[in-house]
Formats: C-alpha cells, sequence, structure tokens
C-alpha cells in the first residue's frame, strides 16, 4: 500500500501547473548530537512538501514534534542532515556561505517572540534597515524612506522607526517585524507561531495584515503553529506533524473535517472550543491519546505513535511507517487510514 | 464557604509615578463553584490574582478594599499570618510551572513538605498525601514519580506536580493564572479536566484567569470580565457568550471566534493607569462610544443587564443589540 | 443606534500622541534611572563628586598648587599649618601640593591601562567566543591561565624585570585585566549568541563580524562600564602598591603610593602627616570609582 514518492505536497491551488513551486523540501531529516554522548536526538526524520506562490502551508505539531526545526532548516539557519531543500527551483541544501547570503533575501522569517527578534538596543528602523543595507544597495536617504513605506504598509505609526523596541507593544513590534521581513522582497516567509505570544486582538490584527499581504504579494507561507483553530482558519494546506515526522498532510478541508492519522484524529478532538453550548465532558471528549510519549532520543522502530494509539497492532510497532497516498492532495502516515472509523465532527 | 473581594484596589509605584492596576475589583467565589476572570493583556488580572495572595511584587500596594475568605480579610493579616493561609487555605497555579518549582529538590519532597509545614504531619504521613495529590491530578505511577527531580519531568507533567502542590492541602480556593497556556493541546484539555476533578474532590472553589474563551466556555461557571483593572461584566458564562454587553467583551469573543472581522475590536493600546480620563476610561478606544450616552463624563457602574448579569457600561442594550450579530 | 465615529479599518493603531521617549517606554532608560539615582540618593551624588574633583585634577592639580612639587627645600617635616595644610615631608615638599598633584600620574595610569585592558581584553573574548573554533578556545584558556596568577606579584615581578617606566605600569596593569573584560564579552556574547535576534540578522544576510560588531557590542556595554569604574578603582590602588613597593614610580614624582611609603618611616616619630593624607586622598578616589561602578550596577539590574 506504500506509494513510490508521494506527491508530497499540495497541487497548485489556482495556479498555473507550469510555474514552478516556491519551495521544495525532499526528505528533509536532521539529527542533533548530543555532548559526551554517542546518541542523536532525532528532530525531524523525512520530511517532505512542496509550496507554490500565494499559498499558505501550516505546520501543525505539538512541543516536540520538530515543526521548529523544520523551519530553521528551510532557512539554513540550521544546516539539514539529510535531505534537500529547493528554493524556485534552485537547490540551496549544500549553498555555501556567500551564496547563502545572496539567497536570503527571497526568504525570511518572523519569529514567535518580538520583542526577543529585536536587539534591544537599537532602534526599530535601524534594524528593519539592515536588510536593506545588505541587499538593495539604495542611499541612505533612499533606505530611510523605503522604511517608513514599510511601516506603512504593515500599519505601523512611522514614529515607531526611531524607537527603541521595548517601547511598542507587543502587537504592534510583530507588524514591524514583518516589516523587516518584507524589506527585502521576499517570496517565501516562514512564520513561525507569529501571533502565540500576542493577545487576541493584537493576534487578530497581524493575522489580517498576513492575509492582505499574501494578497498583494502572492507570497508563500509557511505557517509554524501549535494552534489549530487558528492554522484553520489561515492555511489553505496543513501538515500534522509528530516526533519529527508528517503524519498527515492535506487540504485544510479535507484535515479538518475528516482526519485520518489517529494523532490528527486525537489532536482535533482535544480542542477546546469557545461555545459553553458544546461543553464536553471527560468521558465525551474520550481519552483518545493514553501512555507515554517516546523520547526523540529512543525512537521506536516501528510508528512512533503506536505506544499511545488505540488502533495499533503487531504491524504497527514491527514496520517503520511510510507516507501513503490516499487522494491527489492527502497524504497519511498510516497503513490503516482507510479502514478506521471516522470521527464524528462536531456541528460548527 | 465564601470567597470573597470587596472593592480591592492595587497600586503600583515606579519611579514616583503612581500606577493604578486594579480598581475597586468585587467579586466572589462560592464553593465548588468555577469562576473565570478574563480580559486583554495588561487589563489587570494578573495583578489581581496575585493580590488575592498578598503576593503583589515589591512596588505594588493593596491601598483599598478586602479579600475574605470565609469571613477573615486577608488583606489586614501580616505577611507571617498570611502564609498559614496561602498553601492551606488559598492555593495560585502560575502559568510557568518551572518557575514554581524548586529544581534541586525531587518534586515529591516538595510537595510533601507544603502538607507537613501547614498540617504537621509526620514524614510517612505526608509522603502518602503527596502521593495522593499526584494521583489525583493524573499522573501515572506517583509511587515511582514522587522521586522525580523537575528537570526529568516534561512541561505537562511539571504543570501537573505544580497543581498537585497547590491541592494537596486541599484549600479552599485554587487560583490558576494561566495555567494551561503554554501547554500542547492534547496536554491541556486533560490537565484541565485533572483540575477540576480535584477540586471538586476537594470541595474547593476554583478561579481560572485566562485569555483563552476556550478554556472558560468548557470549565467555568460564571465569568468575570476585567478591563482597565476593573470588572465591567459579569454573567454566568452561557449568558456572556450569548449576549455580551460590555464592548471589552465583545471584542474579545470576536478576536476568538472563526470567520469574524474585527468590527467590534477595541482600538488603540490598553488604557495607561498613571492617566486615567474622566468619564469611562474605555472611551478613547471603544467603537460604541457615545457622548450623549455620557461616556465622556461620567464613569460608568455596574448595573443590571439580566438575570445575574451585570455590565458596566452606559450602552449596554445597544451593545447587545449589535453583538447578537456576532454570536448568531 | 448610530455609532459615533466610523469603525477602524482594523491595521490603524491610535496610540497615544508619542511625545516623550520615556513616557512611551514605560520603563525607565539607563540613562534616567542613574540620573534619577543621583538625583535621589546622596552617595551616588558623593561618588560623581569624588570622581569628578579626582579628574579635575588630574588635569589641573600641578598647575593649582600652591607649591613645587619636586623641588627639595629645607623646610623638612613640619607639620601642617596655615602655610603648609599637610605639613611637609623629609625632603622639605609641600604634601598638600603633591597630594594634588598626584592624580595626574595615578588617574592617568589608571585611565589608559583601564582603556586598553577594555580594548584588547573586549576584542579577544568577543572574537574568540563569537567565532569559536580551536583558536577561540586557546585564546580563552590563555586568559584564564593569566588571570590565575596573583596579580600585584606578578606585576611587581614584570616591572623589575622591564624597569619602571610610567608605560610600563600601564602595560602590566593593562595586561593583569585583561582576562575581565575577555570573560565579560563572553558571558555577554554567550547570553545573546543564541537569541531571536541574532537569528535575524542572520537571516537579514548580515556576515558574522557584523552581527558581532553592530548587535552583540552595543548590547555588552553596560556591564562593560559598569567594570570600567572598577578597573579604574583597581588601578590607582596598584600603582599607589607599586610603587609603595619601590616597584612603580619613583620618588620625587609625586604619587600617593610612593608618598605613603616614603612617609612610612616618620611615623614612629610622630611624623604622621606624609602618610595620612596621601592614603585619605587615594582611599577616597577609589571608593567613589567604586560607588559611580554600584550605581551603574543596581541601574543595570533593574533595566534587566
Amino acid at each position: 500500500m506504500t506509494a513510490s514518492p508521494p506527491a508530497a505536497g499540495p497541487p497548485t491551488k489556482g495556479n498555473p501547473t507550469s510555474q514552478a513551486p516556491v519551495l521544495e523540501v525532499r526528505n528533509l531529516s536532521k539529527q542533533f548530537a548530543i555532548r559526551n554522548s554517542r546518541k542523536l536526538v532525532h528532530a525531524c526524520d523525512d520530511v517532505s512538501l512542496t509550496l507554490y506562490r500565494g499559498q499558505t502551508l501550516g505546520l501543525i505539531g505539538e512541543s516536540g514534534s520538530g515543526k521548529t526545526t523544520v523551519g530553521r532548516c528551510v532557512l539554513r539557519l540550521i544546516d539539514p542532515t539529510s535531505g534537500s531543500i529547493s528554493l524556485d527551483s534552485q537547490d540551496i541544501t549544500k549553498a555555501g556561505k556567500k551564496e547563502l547570503q545572496r539567497l536570503r533575501r527571497h526568504m525570511q522569517i518572523v519569529f514567535q517572540e518580538p520583542a526577543e527578534s529585536f536587539n534591544p538596543v537599537l532602534t526599530v528602523g535601524s534594524q528593519i534597515e539592515l536588510s536593506l543595507k545588505v541587499f538593495s544597495g539604495l542611499s541612505q536617504a533612499a533606505r530611510r524612506r523605503r522604511v517608513n513605506d514599510l511601516l506603512d504598509r504593515v500599519g505601523v505609526p512611522s514614529v515607531a522607526a526611531g524607537l527603541l523596541p521595548g517601547a511598542l507593544p507587543a502587537g504592534v513590534l510583530q507588524k514591524c517585524s514583518i516589516a523587516r521581513a518584507l524589506a527585502s522582497e521576499p517570496r517565501l516567509l516562514v512564520l513561525d507561531e507569529p501571533t502565540s505570544a500576542l493577545a487576541p486582538e493584537a493576534e487578530a490584527d497581524v493575522l489580517g495584515l498576513l492575509s492582505k499581504l499574501q494578497q498583494d504579494d502572492g507570497l508563500a507561507y509557511l505557517f509554524i503553529s501549535h494552534d489549530l483553530s487558528l492554522v484553520r482558519s489561515f492555511c489553505d494546506f496543513v501538515a500534522v506533524m509528530y516526533l519529527g515526522q508528517i503524519v498527515e498532510l492535506g487540504q485544510k478541508a479535507d484535515v479538518y473535517t475528516s482526519p485520518r492519522h489517529p494523532y490528527t484524529q486525537a489532536l482535533l478532538a482535544a480542542v477546546l472550543h469557545p461555545d459553553p453550548r458544546q461543553r464536553l465532558t471527560r468521558q465525551g471528549r474520550g481519552a483518545e491519546l493514553t501512555g507515554e510519549i517516546p523520547s526523540p532520543i529512543d525512537l521506536p522502530t516501528g510508528c512512533y505513535l503506536a505506544s499511545r494509539c488505540k488502533y495499533v497492532t503487531g504491524r504497527c510497532t514491527a514496520e517503520r511507517q511510510e507516507l501513503i497516498q490516499i487522494d491527489a492532495s492527502t497524504v497519511v502516515r498510516c497503513w490503516r487510514a482507510g479502514d478506521l472509523p471516522a470521527t464524528e465532527k462536531r456541528p460548527e | 464557604m465564601l470567597f470573597e473581594v470587596s472593592d480591592l484596589c492595587v497600586e503600583y509605584r515606579s519611579l514616583d509615578e503612581i500606577s493604578r492596576a486594579v480598581n475597586g475589583v468585587s467579586l466572589w467565589v462560592a464553593s465548588g463553584e468555577v469562576v473565570g476572570i478574563v480580559g486583554e493583556s495588561g487589563c489587570g488580572k494578573s495583578t489581581l490574582a496575585l493580590a488575592l495572595l498578598g503576593l503583589t511584587r515589591r512596588n505594588a500596594r493593596i491601598t483599598a478594599g478586602s479579600v475574605r475568605l470565609a469571613g477573615t480579610d486577608l488583606t489586614s493579616q501580616t505577611d507571617k499570618q498570611l502564609r498559614q493561609f496561602r498553601g492551606r487555605r488559598i492555593g495560585l497555579i502560575t502559568q510557568n510551572a518551572r518557575s514554581s518549582l524548586n529544581p534541586t529538590v525531587r518534586i515529591g519532597k516538595q510537595i510533601a513538605t507544603v502538607y507537613a509545614t501547614h498540617t504537621g504531619a509526620s514524614r510517612a504521613d505526608a509522603k502518602k498525601a503527596a502521593i495522593a495529590a499526584l494521583r489525583l491530578v493524573g499522573i501515572n505511577d506517583p509511587e515511582r514519580r514522587y522521586e522525580a527531580y523537575p528537570h526529568e519531568l516534561s512541561g505537562g507533567m511539571a504543570q501537573r506536580a505544580v497543581i498537585a502542590m497547590a491541592t494537596v492541602c486541599r484549600p479552599d480556593v485554587v487560583v490558576a493564572d494561566e495555567a494551561t497556556s503554554r501547554l500542547d493541546v492534547t496536554i491541556q484539555a486533560q490537565i484541565l479536566d485533572d483540575l477540576q476533578h480535584a477540586v471538586q474532590e476537594v470541595g474547593s472553589s476554583l478561579v481560572l484567569i485566562t485569555q483563552d474563551l476556550g478554556v472558560i466556555a468548557n470549565y467555568a461557571d460564571r465569568l468575570y470580565v476585567m478591563n482597565a483593572g476593573e470588572i465591567v461584566e459579569t454573567a454566568p458564562t452561557a449568558r456572556l457568550f450569548e449576549a455580551p454587553g460590555h464592548p471589552a467583551s465583545v471584542s474579545l469573543l470576536e478576536s476568538q471566534l472563526e470567520e469574524s472581522g474585527a468590527e467590534f475590536r477595541l482600538r488603540g493600546l490598553p488604557v495607561d493607569g498613571r492617566n486615567l480620563p474622566e468619564g469611562c476610561w474605555l472611551q478613547a478606544r471603544c467603537p460604541f462610544a457615545d457622548d450623549k450616552a455620557g461616556c465622556r463624563t461620567v464613569h460608568p457602574e455596574l448595573s443590571r443587564a439580566g438575570e445575574e448579569h451585570q455590565v458596566r457600561c452606559h450602552r449596554t442594550s445597544v451593545v447587545i443589540g449589535r453583538a447578537a450579530e456576532l454570536t448568531r | 443606534m448610530a455609532l459615533a465615529e466610523p469603525l477602524p479599518t482594523g491595521e490603524e493603531q491610535q496610540g497615544p500622541p508619542i511625545a516623550d521617549r520615556e513616557v512611551i517606554l514605560g520603563y525607565p532608560t539607563l540613562r534616567s534611572h542613574i540620573l534619577h539615582k543621583v538625583k535621589r540618593e546622596t552617595l551616588p551624588k558623593v561618588g560623581l563628586l569624588i570622581v569628578a574633583a579626582t579628574i579635575f585634577l588630574a588635569i589641573f592639580g600641578p598647575i593649582i598648587a600652591p607649591f613645587n612639587t619636586t623641588a627639595a627645600t629645607n623646610l623638612v617635616n613640619k607639620a601642617p599649618s596655615a602655610a603648609h595644610w599637610f605639613g611637609t615631608d623629609a625632603s622639605g615638599l609641600d604634601i598638600f601640593s603633591r597630594v594634588i598633584a598626584a592624580p595626574r600620574i595615578d588617574v592617568s595610569i589608571a585611565l589608559l591601562a583601564t582603556a586598553l585592558a577594555l580594548i584588547v581584553g573586549s576584542a579577544i573574548g568577543l572574537f574568540a567566543t563569537f567565532y569559536g573554533g580551536w583558536l577561540g578556545a586557546l585564546a580563552i584558556r590563555a586568559t584564564d591561565t593569566l588571570q590565575a596568577f596573583p596579580a600585584l606579584i606578578l606585576a611587581i615581578i614584570v616591572v623589575v624585570l622591564t624597569g619602571h617606566g610610567i608605560g610600563n605600569i600601564i602595560v602590566v596593569i593593562a595586561v593583569l585585566n585583561m582576562p575581565l573584560y575577555a570573560r565579560l564579552m563572553r558571558s555577554e556574547v554567550l547570553r545573546m549568541r543564541d537569541r531571536a535576534f541574532v537569528e535575524a540578522a542572520r537571516a537579514s544576510g548580515l556576515s558574522d563580524l557584523s552581527i558581532a560588531w553592530r548587535q552583540v557590542l552595543p548590547n555588552a556595554t553596560g556591564a562593560v562600564v559598569a567594570q570600567m569604574s572598577v578597573t579604574i578603582g583597581w588601578a590607582v590602588l596598584a600603582t599607589a602598591g607599586l610603587s609603595f613597593l619601590g616597584a612603580g614610580v619613583l620618588p620625587p614624582t609625586p604619587e600617593w603610593g610612593s608618598m605613603i611609603s616614603s612617609g612610612s618611616s616618620g611615623i614612629i616619630l610622630g611624623q604622621w602627616w606624609p602618610s595620612v593624607f596621601p592614603g585619605i586622598a587615594m582611599a577616597l578616589t577609589v571608593f567613589g570609582f567604586a560607588v559611580v561602578a554600584d550605581t551603574i550596577q543596581t541601574a543595570l539590574g533593574r533595566e534587566g
């Protein structure tokens, strides 16, 4: 039932198929060495995905799922152990320092904590200007104007440019973070939990901005998050990660309404809906996942979820699970995906 | 057992400036009840949480009001007297579990120490109580986990250990300040279930302080909405979601409901506690503000807007009407 | 049912008018914190006053001294009087003049040595830690080794071997303090290396050198400034100590340490003034610098 290298990503959505993908990741793996030990931490394993212009791929998973590592590897902020990464059909996996510096303009990142991602002793404006200094070759006056334009675009008053990061509230600062990412006119934006540290109002604000920017510029987003409801409203495609592997990848609607992988099902069942009328008791929610989560240092041979899955069989623990193509746009890493009972979805 | 806060005021002093963080907050929790306190960041809820246990920071002071637990006013107690209450009669769980645990002491011992300090129990009895507490919060194999150091526990486990520590003495009130917001979704539901279970078993009241509407929708019986250090609305949970009467409540609901716009969002930044204006403090940010209703001149008081429903707003009826579009 | 104002587009943030940086900041900057403490508390004021006075004397001391500081006279060992406020020493030199002329030597040595230690030490610490590698590790080990030596003894040995010149003294003091700055920089770099803003800078295409210089360094200045004040105080003591032991500045150049030394033999004879006055002056100076260092440290601690 295992397919030969599955179409590792979503097909183009309304885009001409002749257009090359902005990002293509194939079999990405990353292991970290532990000091004074032969053992390795398997941060991510065999991750493949494809992203086209104007699309948003959500990467969801809980802590330890490897989603942050994937985001860092894509930008080559960390070097992958194996696999390949292509940006606009150009292989950047082995690119050297100089070449990377040149390529960096096309892919940028927005971090989770806005206060952390800015140098506390330099003004916000000067930090946004940094990209321009490196990539644009504009004069100082022109750069300053660009900074103001960027701030304008993200809806931040231009006085912010002269302030220190500590002076701005988190929501505004995160928008400045986005302005900085836009400075080099990238094609790909990795958004690493961009709103997790923000209050709900600021969060809604920032998401609105990101949507608009995507519409205007055709940016491709790799949206990393642990917030399932958020990913649902914001992303086109969703990849669910568990212990470094992608366990399910497909169109948002499919993944959320009929999740195939037991882990996805459990994840979705655990979300607390802000609606008192749909309050479920513990029994109602069902103890979907029990048992201990394996350590990323000592991963089991077979399915990583085997120790906690209620559908586990002998084959699950014995064989390493590969991604199986379910339909044109969905892959699942579970050989039983076809015959598991579908979960009851709550009325929306 | 009633836990009652009346007109509590907390001020921060910083370099000659006084900032009012909590302004005349009144609320109550009955035995066995779960009450939620929600509000945007900066509304003063965390300061309130600390003030309930008399744990405010050095530069903050309770300047007025009272916190009564079964009749005793905690604000009039000395720190020494308050220590009898903390852990024993009222417990606090904060967001970052790890900072509540001593990294050099095994968790079992930490919990047992809390128990022994307050009840004078023997080591053996304290250990038994600690193990029971660990089991109550859903930690499997508690006898073995008793010996674990905090760094050996995952985030979820550590949070459970902290909950065990806060409930081992069966306090009358447990205050949980964003106790699960940093946890994975699968763990969060489990922990909240365990917390609710532990609290029900023991007969305590639970105060959930959070921004997460999913949490309060599923666990709280009644809600208090805070803004700029005041309670601006209180209602049973279902009622608040159906017919919110205060612009701050509507703003909060809108930002967390899926597929909604930004129509009712409060604009701008939270009000500066050092410079509170005349009239309603939200006037500069509120989409419903209206001179004719007195928003800019008269500071609104809490007034009845339904069964057990109070709102601090001059424009409540308008708000309820408009918000109905939002909540279907 | 009309709303009073048109609803926002959802992207504008109308904050309060941004008038004063500190009002918006909501927390005080390092500078305002220090100023506040100076205005409020007496101790920082005293410290600042002493430091200012010392620097003033370093520049103008020899000029405003009432008597010549090196020409011997026959007014030997006179007790303090109206003519000679601090009395005279065994060579008939006016002690008051020499005490206020001494800072020029002491403070110059202290400032230059500190500057040298700071620049070289910080550079080593910054680059060794940031770039790492075997060279970096070697450099750090070398500074650690240097720090292990008992400072003053090493200083004496070096000065005795290389000669008494002021330049030598400066270099020795600088070398002895370099490890401190190297370590300071090292801990700052380690603290910041994994922070998101460094990653962001790298993602923006900045070279490592640029990041070290422009991103990491400005964050470390606070700690460095605090350390500087301590070093200056120490350097004054060290110079005086070396001179006291005869390994530093030689008489008749006015210098507190050598003054204390040459005056010490007279104490038994009841002639306390040649040693005590320079001693007090030195103690006050070191105290002043220590207080300033402490003020900066506390203000830094507050900031976070």
